[in-house]
C-alpha cells in the first residue's frame, strides 16, 4: 500500500489568484489534509461554480467540474446522489452561492445531500473587479455603489441553519490548524456540511477581517466546553432572557454562567442564536468554529434506498413487459 | 327502420363541463375505435384551471377524435360531431362546427342559469339559430337518471353516469363494440359495485335508446383501416417517451437519471418515470429547472444516464447548463414536451413553436442534435434514439433534444409496438413514414429490445457506506480509475450500439458543418477513468 502525499493534489495547473489572496491558504490546506484523510484523488470530485474560488478545481489533481454560476450545488446533488463512492466537494463564494445560487444552496442543505461546502467569503465580488456581494456591510461603497450599498447582508451561517443544515462551521483562511480541523470534520460528516471561509481579497476588500482578525473578536467554538475568548479567556457569551446570547466578562457573571457550546443539539435555536454574534457591518466580532454537527439521514443514502436495478440480464425482459402493459391487441 | 351508411371517416367532439367525464368518454370510444381496427388520431383538451368553476365556458373539457378506414395524420379541424353536455360546451365548440354537423345536446343543463351563465339570451336548442345544423335535443341527465334508478344512487350520483348514456349512444351510432367499455368499467370499478352497475346500466341505456329511438334515421360504420400486423397497445406520448428513455438507457446498461421539476404538460415523465424505480431509474424532483438539468448533467458526470425533462418555458432556464453538457462533452438528454405561447404561455395547450429555441437557443456555439417525435409511439423511438445520440455523438457525447412536438403533450395516440422504425427506410423524405410498413426487420421496437447482449453486467450500486471515505485502500494512485462497481465504462460497448439508423434529418440540419466542442483543461474530465481520460492527459 502506497501512501499518499500532497504532491499527489497538487495539479500541474499554475495558480492564478492575485498575490496574497487568501484563497492560496485554504488551497495549500485542503492538499494537505486530503492525503491525512485517506480519500484517493480519483474518488474525490471537486464541483465550482463561477468566481475567484472557483477556480479550485484546476489546482487539484483530482475529478473537477468548473461549472456555470451558482449552479455547482445542484451539480454536485446529482453526482452525489449517483456515486456513493466519491468525496464531492462544493467549492463557492459569496456571490456564488449566496446570490445567484441561493436556492439550491438552501436546497441542498435542507435536503441533506452528502457533499461538503467550502464558501470562500471574502464579501466582494472580485472576479466582476468589486462590486459589493450580499455579504458586504451596508454602505459599502464599490464601483457599483459609489453612494454606498442599502442592502442589508446575509449572515451566511444563520441562513443555512434556518435552511435546517446538519452540519454549519466557520474558520479563517489565516489559520492552518483551524481551517484543517474543521474541513477534516466536515467531510466526515455523512450529509450535506457547509463551511464558510473567511478570505481575504487584497485586491478588492483589503483588510475586511483585520480588525477581526487583530483583536479578540473571534469566538472560538468547542463542544461541551464554555464559550470564552479574548485575552485571557476572560469574555464569554451568556444567554438572556429572550432566548439570544450576549457577550459578557466571565470576571463579573462567573464561569458557571457561561453558556457551554453544544453543537449536538437537535434543535438549532442555541447555534442560530450563537450565529447571531456575527457583526453585520464591519466585522469585529464573529464566532468560529464548529456551530452545529448533528445526524439526519443522508438524501442520496435515502433516494437510492428506493431504487433497485434487475440483473442486466432481466432488465430487457422486465421492460419488454413494461412496454407490453396489460392492454394489447393484435392485427393479423 | 335505421339505415347503415358507409362512410370514410367522422370527427367527433364530446364536450362538457370539468367534471362531466369527457376525457374517459373519449378514452373509451378510442379503445373502441382501436378494437374495430380504425385509424384515429386524438385531441384532448381541457382547462388549466385544476376545478373550473361549473358550467362556464372556462370550464369546458373536450376530447376530440377523428378515426378513419385509412390512414389519418391528425385529430381534425371541424368536428362532423359535437357532444354538448351544457350550454358552456355548445357555446365553446360551435363555431368550429361545419354546417350539417351533428349536435348532440343534453337538455337537462340548458336551464335559464346555465344559459345566462355564458351569455345566451335564449335557449339556442329552441330560438332556432342552430339552423344550419342537425340538433338532436335529449334528455340525456333525465333518461340516464331512469335508467340507473334501480340502484339506489342518489339523484347527483345517478346523474354523474350521463356520460356513459352518451357514450352508449354513441357507440350505437357508429356502430362500435360494447364489450371493451363494459369490461373497463367493471375493471375501474370493481371495488364499488352499485356505481359500476349504475355506469354500465347507463352505457346500456344509451346504446339501447340509439336502437329504439327514431331520431336518428342513419346509423354508421366506418371499415377498419389497413394496418400492419403485430401487436398494438394505448400510449400517450410522454409515456412513450419515458419507456424509450428507459429502454435506451437498458440498451446502454446503464442506470438512468431523471432531474424534473414538475410543469405541465412533462410532469407525466416525471410521474412515469418514478414509478420505475425497480428498473434502476433514478429521478430526482429538483428546487427549480436549472437544478434538474444541473443534477441530470451531475449524474452523467457520473456515469449514469442523465436525462431532464420540461416544457419551454423551463428549457429556456436549461439553456446554460444545456451548453455546459455541450462544452464538457457528457451525455444529456432534454425533453421538450411542448405547450403554446410565450413567457408562461398556456400548460394545457399544445403547439409546435419551440423549434428555433433548441436549435438557436444557446449563447456561444454550442450545437445539440434535435430530433422530432411525429406521433405518441413515435416518442418511443426517437427517445431511445436520443439516448443512442447522446451516447454515441464522436467526439462530443454531448446533449441530445428530443423535441416532443405536438403529439407528445396531452394529445393521446396509439404505439404499435411492433412497428417499424421510420427511419430504417433510407433517404426518405423528410416526414417519416410511420404508417408505412419497413422492409428493414431490424428497427422495430420489439426487435429493438430483443437485441443481443447488453454491455458488461454492471452491477447497480446502492451501497451506502458509512462514510464519504472509500472502503478500499489507495493503492495506485496513479492510475485514474474510480473503484466504482458500474463505472467499467460510461459509454457502452460498440457491440451494443442498437441498429436504428442514423437520423439524416439530423446530421445535416442541425450539425452540418458545426465546430466540434474542443476540451482544454484539465477540469471538465469525466471521472471514470480508464473510457475516457482526462482532457489534460489527452491533450
Amino acid at each position: 500500500m502506497t501512501t499518499v502525499n500532497r504532491k499527489e493534489f497538487v495539479s500541474d495547473q499554475e495558480v492564478r489568484w492575485c498575490p496574497g489572496c487568501g484563497d492560496y491558504a485554504v488551497l495549500a490546506a485542503f492538499q494537505s489534509l486530503m492525503p491525512q484523510l485517506g480519500i484517493k484523488r480519483e474518488n474525490t470530485v471537486i464541483v465550482s461554480g463561477i468566481g475567484c474560488s472557483s477556480r479550485f478545481p484546476y489546482y487539484v489533481d483530482s475529478y473537477g467540474l468548473h461549472s456555470i454560476h451558482g449552479r455547482a450545488p445542484a451539480i454536485a446533488t446529482g453526482l452525489a446522489t449517483t456515486r456513493p463512492d466519491l468525496a464531492v466537494w462544493v467549492v463557492t463564494g459569496d456571490g456564488d452561492a449566496l446570490s445567484i445560487g441561493g436556492n439550491h444552496l438552501i436546497h441542498a442543505l435542507r435536503r441533506n445531500v452528502n457533499i461538503t461546502i467550502m464558501l470562500f467569503n471574502n464579501r466582494i465580488y472580485g472576479l466582476t473587479k468589486g462590486q459589493y456581494s450580499p455579504t458586504s456591510e451596508v454602505g459599502k461603497v464599490t464601483k457599483s455603489t459609489p453612494a454606498g450599498s442599502v442592502d442589508t447582508p446575509f449572515n451566511p451561517l444563520s441562513l443555512a441553519l434556518g435552511a435546517e443544515a446538519t452540519f454549519v462551521a466557520r474558520t479563517v483562511d489565516s489559520n492552518r490548524a483551524h481551517l484543517t480541523e474543521v474541513l477534516t470534520a466536515a467531510i466526515a460528516h455523512r450529509g450535506a456540511s457547509l463551511v464558510e471561509i473567511y478570505q481575504n481579497c487584497p485586491i478588492f476588500n483589503d483588510g475586511a477581517f483585520d480588525d477581526l482578525k487583530a483583536g479578540p473578536g473571534l469566538i472560538p467554538l468547542r463542544h461541551g466546553e464554555p464559550i470564552t475568548f479574548g485575552p485571557d479567556q476572560s469574555q464569554g457569551v451568556v444567554r438572556s432572557a429572550d432566548g439570544s446570547v450576549r457577550v459578557v466578562d466571565v470576571a463579573q457573571v462567573g464561569l458557571e454562567a457561561i453558556l457551554v457550546h453544544d453543537a449536538h443539539a437537535s434543535d438549532p435555536s442555541q447555534a442560530f442564536a450563537i450565529s447571531r454574534l456575527t457583526d453585520s457591518g464591519v466585522l469585529r466580532q464573529a464566532p468560529i468554529g464548529i456551530f452545529r454537527n448533528v445526524e439526519r439521514p443522508a438524501f442520496d443514502d435515502a433516494m437510492r434506498a428506493q431504487v433497485s436495478m434487475p440483473a442486466p440480464e432481466e432488465r430487457l425482459a422486465a421492460l419488454q413487459a413494461l412496454v407490453s402493459g396489460q392492454d394489447t391487441w393484435t392485427v393479423a | 327502420m335505421t339505415n347503415v351508411r358507409n362512410i370514410d371517416r367522422v370527427v367527433i367532439r364530446f364536450a362538457g363541463d370539468s367534471g362531466d367525464g369527457m376525457q374517459l368518454t373519449g378514452d373509451r370510444f378510442t379503445a373502441d375505435t382501436a378494437a374495430i381496427g380504425n385509424d384515429f388520431s386524438t385531441l384532448p383538451n381541457f382547462p388549466a384551471e385544476i376545478r373550473a368553476p361549473a358550467g362556464t365556458i372556462a370550464g369546458v373539457s373536450s376530447f376530440q377524435l377523428h378515426f378513419a378506414d385509412f390512414d389519418i395524420r391528425t385529430p381534425g379541424d371541424r368536428p362532423d360531431v359535437l357532444v354538448a353536455m351544457n350550454p358552456a360546451a355548445l357555446k365553446a365548440n360551435l363555431r368550429d362546427l361545419p354546417r350539417g354537423a351533428v349536435i348532440v345536446a343534453d337538455t337537462h343543463d340548458f336551464t335559464t342559469r346555465n344559459l345566462a351563465k355564458v351569455g345566451y339570451a335564449a335557449n339556442p336548442l329552441e330560438d332556432g339559430s342552430l339552423g344550419a345544423f342537425q340538433v338532436h335535443a335529449l334528455d340525456l341527465t333525465g333518461m340516464t337518471v331512469g335508467a340507473v334508478a334501480a340502484f339506489g344512487l342518489g339523484r347527483k350520483e345517478a346523474s354523474r353516469s350521463k356520460n356513459m348514456f352518451a357514450l352508449g349512444l354513441l357507440t350505437w351510432l357508429y356502430s362500435r363494440p360494447t364489450e371493451g367499455t363494459e369490461e373497463f368499467l367493471s375493471r375501474k370499478f370493481a371495488s364499488k359495485p352499485q356505481i359500476r352497475d349504475a355506469n354500465i346500466a347507463a352505457f346500456r341505456a344509451g346504446y339501447a335508446f340509439g336502437e329504439t329511438t327514431e331520431a336518428f334515421t342513419v346509423r354508421y360504420e366506418i371499415a377498419a383501416a389497413p394496418m400492419p400486423a403485430g401487436t398494438y397497445r394505448q400510449i400517450s406520448g410522454n409515456t412513450a417517451l419515458s419507456y424509450g428513455l428507459m429502454a435506451g438507457a437498458a440498451k446502454a446498461g446503464m442506470p438512468l437519471y431523471l432531474g424534473a421539476y414538475p410543469i405541465t404538460p412533462a410532469s407525466d415523465v416525471l410521474h412515469e418515470l418514478s414509478k420505475a424505480k425497480h428498473h434502476g431509474v433514478t429521478t430526482f424532483q429538483a428546487e427549480d429547472e436549472i437544478a434538474a438539468v444541473g443534477a441530470a448533467l451531475g449524474a452523467s458526470y457520473g456515469g449514469a444516464l442523465g436525462v431532464t425533462s420540461t416544457s419551454g418555458p423551463g428549457v429556456a432556464l436549461k439553456m446554460e447548463t444545456i451548453s455546459l453538457a455541450v462544452m464538457l462533452e457528457l451525455p444529456l438528454v432534454i425533453c421538450d414536451v411542448q405547450r403554446a405561447g410565450p413567457a408562461t404561455g398556456m400548460p394545457t395547450k399544445t403547439e409546435q413553436a419551440d423549434l428555433f429555441q433548441v436549435l438557436y437557443g444557446r449563447h456561444g456555439e454550442a450545437p445539440v442534435p434535435v430530433l422530432a417525435a411525429q406521433s405518441p409511439g413515435d416518442c418511443f423511438d426517437i427517445a431511445v434514439e436520443a439516448v443512442r445520440i447522446a451516447l454515441h455523438l464522436p467526439h462530443s457525447g454531448d446533449s441530445c433534444c428530443p423535441t416532443a412536438t405536438w403529439p407528445t403533450g396531452p394529445s393521446r395516440g396509439w404505439c404499435r409496438t411492433c412497428r417499424r422504425c421510420p427511419r430504417s427506410t433510407p433517404a426518405s423524405p423528410p416526414k417519416p413514414t410511420a404508417r408505412t410498413a419497413s422492409s428493414s426487420p431490424t428497427c422495430g421496437t420489439r426487435s429493438w429490445l430483443g437485441l443481443g447482449p447488453s454491455p458488461a453486467p454492471q452491477a447497480w450500486s446502492t451501497g451506502s457506506a458509512a462514510s464519504r471515505r472509500p472502503t478500499r485502500p489507495a493503492t495506485s494512485p496513479t492510475i485514474r480509475t474510480i473503484t466504482s462497481s458500474w463505472s467499467s465504462s460510461a459509454k457502452p460497448r460498440s457491440t451494443a450500439s442498437p441498429p436504428i439508423c442514423p437520423p439524416w434529418w439530423w446530421t445535416t440540419q442541425a450539425l452540418s458543418g458545426a465546430s466540434r466542442p474542443t476540451c482544454s483543461s484539465s477540469v471538465g474530465a469525466r471521472p471514470t477513468g480508464r473510457s475516457r481520460p482526462p482532457c489534460a492527459e489527452s491533450g
